[in-house]
């Protein structure tokens, strides 16, 4: 058995590779393939590990009372009513669901992003503009003239055009630099992950056909 | 038409038979036009007009005044009956008259005072939209040059009038018949003009049916043929022939504007030469009628109705007309495809049904539904014939099986309610009920007004409302009104029609002049500046006829003209020579005759003196004479059109007259849907929007579109605007549909579809079907004439009007290939294709797919690169994988915040990515799991991706069963899952899923992995009851997600491990949220090589499982103590082996083995490619390499480029090499084990030497003596193995060995995980390398002394502390550095085996391949520079 799913996934991955001719039914094949485990896979898992063990200890819990199993049914209402937005003519009930899902999401990201992001990274930002100045400020700097790149305020000179002032543009010159060295930063470690499964992939390939 | 048909019937049209109607007053050719009083004008009675039924319009439909009548003159552009004069008197009826909607011309008509002779001249016909005359009708009647050498011949049926393709129409340009030519008269300047406004109509002006009153008491009628006076056989009213001219034929009383001879002596003037050139090139204006219309209207109204009323089209409006492009491309605007979202199956069934006797069209007929084609599906025959022939008499006798049943109408639904409405009006532009008719018809001058001609044509009966002279219109009957509009939209419409609109009419009807009758003729009316308000010209008849007239082909003329009969009905002398007549021969020659009385039109009330009608009504044996197909008749084709719509409106009956509408009569309720009240539309009833209080149909209702807040063209833009994946599936279906349409609405689908664009602005552009029949085929004309009409044609800009852009309907007859039918088109389309083709829209056709050789070659390039370094050694550049982390590096804080794990420590770890970052992600993942199962701590896994778990699952199960690691793990017993790890849930809803971890419910969310197992986790109170946070993502949004929703929830220390595409977004977050960072393979490699490196091995056996280990806080604090106290003295090499490096045969097949450092020296022996031998030396060189063979201590030499020294650095040039044993990890091995026989204590105390020894540190300084090593592997465990051929399970085994049995190794392959040794009596013996403890010594011993130097592989490992392992090497790299006879060993070169699996092919794949992608991007960098200094030097 294991044999064959290394197999499975050797023919697989020829067929995926083979989109370097173009595309094709294997290629389209093998994703289908993958997609559809994937989402099965998904689909058992989220049964498995979320909805099971809710049910579980929620409204199948022995002794359940009926607060436990209103409780524990209200996700599955929610649900229910997300599904019911596939309608058009019954889909309002699901902005109730919708409405709900986003404002907790947002909230939670809200949240997430104040007490996770903005103020450690602040925090980080300043305090190490002390332990290591030129590193720090390099930073700052970087930061600042970036976010003055995305200024778009300025003053509308007498033909029509908008200009901003000089000190703005300079630093918004500054910013744009940062910005370009940054996404040739991202291209560069986007070719390095793609050489690496590119690599790790050629690798599997010759230990399926050295048999190792 | 009966069988009994008399070709004598059609002596009014002759006028060579004097017997029939002798011609008076010289005119020979005319008889008919000047039968009447030899002065007067004469006018064609009701029969004796174009037997085409062309000018039925010029007639009267009974022949009496009253409502009846005035309805006709809500007949529309072509039917025009405000042309008429229903009572030829001046007066308020007549006046009413010029409030025509079209004209809507009354520019055209004059004042009454415009009688006199005087205002008469003023009024120039030779400018303005009417200016361009054909020479046919610049002639007099005394021109001898119309010889009859040079009559025109008509073999077949002449759709057009023929009484006025005639040459010698003497009755128009000399109304006295007397060949004198008129003077004439100036333009028409509308500026001044006070009759474009209805405003400043006097009271009494106002039509009778303005002001709802009938006619009948004061409109005289001619008792024969109910024409008006003044275009019967009445006398003059006064000498002046243009009396009897119709005021609104001969101009404004207040035309002031100079006139320009359009003739001089008979030929056209220079003067007005030069005006056709100054024409602008195209008539295509900013505006269009509808813009024009609604400015007019805005000024003059207020929008409440449009503000009350529901309008689900009205937006329809305002999508903008169809570009020209749109039309040439054959591709549907915007909008339209918006409309096409619709689904059909909301649409009514009237919609969706199909005409059973539809026929078998050339181009099938548009989609079935009013949103996919709308307007109607006409054939241009059957269009034309509806516009020319609707009103013939006798209609029933016209049955012809020719007769294109398609486009008669069927039975209307009653349905039909379900979808117009008050909407549908509304987007008409009645909207104002309060609007008067004198507001909304402001004829106002307005340049930017001059619209194209076409875009008047759908616009009509929008400006016809939104003029307010709707409001003048009489009430129609639902039946006349409805089912001609349906029927011009498409729509089937038969049944519902009320008896007398399918009545035959009893008798010719006398209609005006249609304007696309000169336009047929190749006049363009062209707006000049002096024109200030759209004209007939403007509608769409008009571009019709020039399509037609574009059609029309030279064909010779057939001399088998029965009789010449025909000819001389028209007024054309038929020679029996039968030589076409070249009636446009003037305009060739250069119009030489002076012709004054270019009031050609005006010339119109002649036909007062037309001869009494006596015709029959024509049968189709008449047709069949012509050779021409028969026309359709009436009853079947007067709805098939805008123009016949509107025309039945005259046919008003009084019993089934709509409600009153505000709109319509200016001084009652707007109801239309009382409109709709009638039975045919019981159907109808307006859906109230309960929100709005608009209605709105069932169909926008269930697409969610309000009306009042977004009509339904709106919300179908918004929709259009949607992400196709977005939209709902019927509007996905109704999308594909309308593709499907606009593909189909290319040029070869046979289609015309700008025959009326302006109504495209509101329903879908209707179809023009070009078949057999048609009236191209029907009209015959000679190269002359053709010749003539380009030249009119170009003289009057009506070629310029169809620029390229805006294909003309001729332009897409050409190219819909009807014409490559020679036989049904003889002569047509095959010499003007190849002029044409330059205009065809290139079909879409779908390119080949090419494979692009760069992008190809860029690949096999990359590919090769990365694949390359697996088989070729001498392509694996760069330096080997690295084998540790710089001290203080995000790295080594990963790993030491890991190697403070103690055991039963929980670790959450969350894996955070998908197969297609395993290949990178999964060997981070791999060592991190390593080592925290090494600190014997427990990760538990979670994630938001349940890959990524099934991932982490499989990999911990390879863990399980691995027998080295288990090993190094000092047990023999596979992991268990929720014992030793616990892979526990996925965590659906990202930030949300993630954030569930602070809560409460921990615990609950812990109980169970993902088989459904008990993980026993319920002892975790909360995040910080995990001793360290490992987060391997693929993306930054995990990482960031993680960052924001579980950091700050715990105070464990939290490293991250991800890819390189995402580290430079993880960085910022070092430091501030995360204590260590790993990126990509090569750190994966590094923590791979630092924690074998940090492993010691240990005999088997000697470890107990139960036993508890070392406590690693202890072994901490005793490196916190030890690390100071570390002395230069108590560094000591430990290697007491001689320092030897270790070779790799890379060549691909059997080398020598030479006695000196050159190729001639003699063969000592041969190596094969992997064998390991001992490298001692190379010579100055360095091209050759002193080895020594591992077996049985041959000495010789090799070249350099076919070995692989590692470890070895730089050997010293003709000495034996100085090197390090077998391998070049420091390692503390003395570090406290956690084995029953190496207790360390967790003090201070602990010897420093213990924990700083360095490994692997020798100098070269050291004795070169090379010492003769034999690398042997001891087999481990307790059982016994198999000794395999080859190096893998599927090879056979050999033999067996048991525990402690040692080989001599001679060679690996080349992932390192098996070792070829010696064995008795075979000649190839594989054993798994983790079975194996390989020394390079015989020494077994040294296994377990503190100072042996092992390879690190195989069995026997124990974990250790690798936190001290890392400052301990730190610190004995610093102090042996500082020996100064000591010189830095390298730390690259290991030979450590690791086990990733491939790990430095890998490296040396991944270093390649990085290479030629640096090559490609700079090479192609420098292409584009040199080709930008290229193309800038050029």
């Amino acid at each position: 058995m294991e044999q064959i799913g290394l197999w499975a996934g050797f023919v697989l991955t020829l067929m995926v590779f083979s989109y370097l001719l173009g595309d094709n039914v294997l290629y389209r094949l093998a994703v289908y393939i993958l997609v559809g485990l994937a989402a099965g896979y998904v689909v058992i898992v989220a049964w498995e590990t979320v909805l099971s063990p809710w049910l579980n200890g929620s409204v199948l819990a022995p002794g359940a009372g009926v607060g436990e199993i209103a409780f524990g049914a209200l996700p599955f209402a929610i649900g229910a009513l997300l599904l019911l937005k596939a309608s058009p003519r019954f889909g309002r009930p699901g902005q109730l669901a919708l409405a709900f899902i986003v404002g907790v999401g947002t909230a939670v990201a809200l949240v997430g992003a104040i007490s996770g992001t903005l103020l450690p990274l602040t925090l980080a930002t300043s305090s190490g503009v002390a332990l290591n100045p030129l590193n720090s400020w390099l930073v700052v700097t970087g930061v600042i003239c970036t976010l003055v790149y995305f200024h778009y305020l300025g003053r509308r000179m007498p033909d029509g055009t908008v200009r901003r002032s000089r000190p703005i543009q300079t630093l918004a010159l500054v910013g744009q630099g940062i910005i370009v060295v940054t996404l040739g930063a991202l291209y560069a470690a986007a070719i390095l992950t793609s050489l690496t499964i590119f690599s790790e992939r050629v690798s599997y390939l010759l230990a399926q056909i050295g048999g190792v | 038409m009966s069988d009994d048909f008399d070709n004598d019937d059609l002596s009014w049209l002759r006028d060579d038979d004097p017997g029939d109607t002798p011609p008076e007053d010289g005119d020979e050719q005319f008889d008919w036009q000047e039968a009447g009083q030899p002065d007067q004008p004469h006018r064609p009675q009701e029969d004796q007009l174009g037997f085409t039924g062309e000018l039925s319009w010029l007639q009267d439909d009974d022949g009496e005044p009253g409502a009846e009548r005035d309805a006709d003159r809500l007949g529309m552009t072509g039917e025009l009956p405000w042309l008429q004069d229903d009572d030829g008197e001046p007066g308020a009826e007549r006046d009413a008259d010029r409030l025509g909607m079209t004209g809507e011309l009354p520019w055209l008509q004059g004042d009454d005072e415009a009688n006199d002779s005087e205002d008469a001249d003023a009024h120039d016909w030779g400018t303005g939209e009417f200016a361009i005359i054909p020479d046919g009708f610049e002639e007099t009647d005394g021109d001898e040059a119309d010889s009859p050498a040079d009559v025109q011949h008509v073999t077949a049926d002449l759709n057009l009038p023929d009484w006025l393709r005639s040459g010698d129409p003497d009755w128009i340009n000399d109304p006295a018949g007397e060949g004198e030519p008129a003077a004439p008269r100036d333009p028409v300047d509308w500026s001044q003009s006070s009759a474009g406004s209805l405003s400043d109509l006097p009271a009494d002006d106002e039509p009778d049916w303005l002001l709802n009153e009938t006619a009948e008491d004061d409109t005289p009628v001619s008792s024969e043929s109910g024409l008006p006076p003044w275009l019967q056989d009445e006398p003059a009213t006064s000498d002046d022939p243009l009396d009897d001219v119709p005021d609104w034929l001969l101009g404004l009383d207040d035309v002031q504007t100079e006139a320009t001879p359009y003739t001089v002596g008979g030929k056209l003037s220079e003067d007005w030469l030069a005006q056709g050139e100054a024409l602008p090139e195209t008539n295509e204006t900013e505006l269009t009628f509808d813009e024009w219309a609604a400015q007019q209207a805005a000024a003059a109204r207020t929008p409440e109705l449009d503000e009350l009323l529901p309008d689900s089209f009205s937006d329809l409006e305002d999508a903008g007309p169809v570009t020209p492009d749109d039309i040439d491309t054959g591709a549907l605007p915007g909008w339209f495809l918006g409309m096409e979202e619709l689904d059909t199956s909301d649409a009514p069934d009237w919609f969706t049904e199909t005409d059973p006797t539809a026929p078998s069209s050339p181009t099938e007929p548009m989609a079935d539904t009013v949103y996919d084609d709308p307007a109607p599906t006409l054939s241009l025959d059957d269009f034309l014939s509806t516009v020319e022939v609707d009103h013939l008499p006798e209609a029933e006798v016209l049955a012809d099986d020719e007769v294109d049943e398609a486009a008669h109408p069927a039975e209307m639904p009653a349905s039909l309610t379900d979808s117009f409405g008050d909407d549908f009006f509304t987007s008409l532009g009645i909207s104002d009920e309060s609007q008067s008719p004198e507001a909304g018809f402001e004829l106002e001058h307005d340049e930017e007004a001059e619209q194209p001609v076409q875009e008047y044509a759908d616009d009509f009966f929008s400006s016809l409302v939104a003029s307010g002279q709707t409001d003048d219109l009489p009430e129609p009957s639902m039946a006349d009104f409805g089912d001609d509009f349906l029927s011009s939209i498409g729509m089937e419409a038969g049944d519902a029609l009320p008896p007398e609109a399918e009545a035959e009419p009893e008798s010719p009807q006398l209609a005006p002049l249609p304007d696309a009758f000169f336009t047929s003729l190749g006049v363009e009316a062209q707006p000049e500046t002096e024109f200030e308000q759209p004209t007939a010209d403007d509608f769409d008849l008009d571009s019709l006829f020039a399509a037609e007239a574009d059609s029309i082909e030279p064909v010779e003329f057939d001399p088998a003209l029965p009789d010449g009969e025909f000819l001389s009905a028209l007024g054309i002398e038929n020679n029996a020579e039968a030589e076409p007549y070249n009636w446009f021969a003037e305009a060739e020659q250069g119009i030489t005759e002076e012709v004054d009385d270019a009031d050609w039109l005006g010339e119109l009330g002649e036909l007062e003196d037309l001869p009494a009608a006596e015709a029959e009504p024509l049968d189709d044996d008449f047709f069949a004479d012509l050779g021409a197909p028969a026309p359709v008749r009436p009853s079947e084709a007067e709805f098939q059109d805008l123009d016949s719509l509107l025309a039945s409106l005259d046919e008003v009956n009084e019993q089934n007259a709509l409600p009153s509408t505000g709109a319509l009569t200016g001084s009652e309720e707007v109801d239309f849907d009382n409109l709709f009240s009638d039975p045919a539309f019981a159907d109808i009833e307006p859906r109230i929007d309960p929100e709005t209080g608009f209605e709105r149909s069932d169909l926008l209702t269930e697409l969610g579109a309000t009306v009042g807040t977004a009509s339904a063209a709106a919300y179908l833009r918004q929709q259009r605007d949607r992400p196709l994946d977005e939209l709902p599936d019927r509007l996905k279906r109704l999308r594909d549909q309308a593709e499907q349409i606009g593909s189909a609405a290319q040029p070869e689908s046979q289609t015309l579809t700008d025959f009326l664009p302006g109504v495209t602005d509101g329903l879908a552009a209707g179809t023009l079907e070009i078949d057999a029949g048609s009236l191209a085929s029907g009209i015959t004309i000679t190269p002359d004439q053709q010749r003539r009409i380009d030249i009119l044609r170009t003289l009057t800009a009506s070629d310029q009007a169809t620029p390229r852009a805006a294909r003309s309907a001729i332009d897409l007859t050409y190219d819909s290939g009807f014409l490559d039918d020679d036989e049904a088109f003889p002569g047509l389309g095959a010499e003007e294709a190849p002029a044409e083709e330059a205009d065809l829209p290139v079909p879409l056709v779908q390119r080949p797919r090419r494979i692009k050789l760069n992008r190809l070659l860029i690949t096999l390039l990359v590919g090769a690169a990365v694949i390359a370094p697996f088989f070729l050694r001498p392509l694996r550049i760069g330096g080997p994988p690295p084998v540790s982390f710089g001290a203080d590096s995000r790295q080594q804080d990963a790993f030491n915040i890991l190697g403070t794990l103690r055991p039963g420590d929980f670790v959450l770890v969350g894996a955070e990515y998908g197969p297609t970052a395993a290949g990178e992600l999964d060997s981070l993942l791999q060592v991190t799991l390593q080592h925290i199962l090494l600190q014997r701590a427990i990760p538990v896994i979670v994630s938001g991706n349940p890959v990524a778990l099934l991932r982490a699952d499989n990999l911990l199960a390879e863990l399980a069963e691995d027998q080295t690691f288990l090993l190094r793990l000092g047990r023999t017993a596979p992991l268990e899952a929720n014992t030793d790890y616990s892979i526990v849930r996925y965590l659906p809803g990202g930030s949300v899923g993630l954030r569930s971890l602070g809560t409460g419910q921990l615990t609950a969310l812990l109980a169970n992995d993902i088989h459904g197992q008990a993980t026993g986790l319920n002892t975790l109170s909360g995040l910080d009851g995990f001793a360290a946070v490992v987060i391997v993502a693929e993306r930054p949004t995990d990482l960031r997600n993680w960052a924001e929703q579980v950091a700050p929830l715990t105070g464990s220390p939290i490293i991250a491990a991800t890819t390189f595409a995402a580290s430079p977004l993880a960085e910022p977050y070092l430091g501030a949220v995360l204590d260590g960072l790993l990126v990509g393979y090569p750190d994966a490699l590094a923590y791979d090589a630092l924690l074998l490196a940090g492993a010691q091995a240990v005999p088997p056996g000697e470890i107990d499982p139960q036993q508890p280990p070392v406590d690693a806080t202890d072994s901490l604090q005793a490196t916190a103590t030890i690390t100071p106290t570390t002395t230069p003295t108590q560094v000591l090499p430990t290697v007491t082996s001689t320092p030897l490096a270790n070779g790799v045969i890379t060549a691909t097949s059997t080398i020598n083995l030479r006695e000196g450092p050159s190729a001639g020296s003699p063969v000592v022996g041969s190596l094969q490619p992997g064998d390991l031998v001992q490298v001692i030396g190379q010579d100055d060189s360095g091209a050759w390499v002193n080895v020594r063979l591992p077996s049985g201590g041959i000495e010789g030499w090799v070249s350099s480029n076919l070995i692989v020294v590692r470890g070895a650095g730089d050997a010293p040039a003709n000495t034996p090499l100085p090197l390090p044993t077998n391998t070049t990890i420091p390692a503390p091995t003395s570090t406290p084990l956690p084995t029953q026989t190496a207790v360390v204590q967790p003090s201070a105390t602990l010897p420093p030497t213990n924990t700083t020894t360095p490994v692997a540190t020798s100098s070269p300084t050291q004795s070169p003596t090379p010492i003769p090593t034999v690398i042997t592997a001891r087999v481990t465990g307790t059982d016994r193995i198999n000794v395999r051929s080859g190096p893998g399970t599927s090879f056979a085994p050999v033999g067996t060995a048991g525990p402690g049995e040692e080989f001599t190794v001679i060679g690996r392959n080349s992932a390192g995980d098996w070792i070829r040794v010696e064995f008795p009596d075979v000649e190839e013996a594989w054993i798994a390398a983790f079975l194996l403890n390989i020394s390079a010594e015989q020494v077994p011993e040294t296994s377990s002394t503190s100072g042996g130097v092992q390879l690190v592989r195989g069995g026997g490992i124990a974990f250790a502390p690798y936190r001290v392992q890392a400052q301990a090497t730190e610190e004995a790299t610093a102090e042996v550095s500082e020996d100064p006879a000591a010189a830095p060993q390298p730390q690259v070169g290991s030979p450590v085996l690791r086990t990733l699996p491939y790990a430095e092919e890998r490296w040396y794949s991944m270093t390649l391949g990085l290479v030629v992608i640096i090559i490609i991007i700079v090479f192609g960098a420098l292409v584009n520079i040199l080709r930008a200094l290229r193309r800038r030097r050029n």
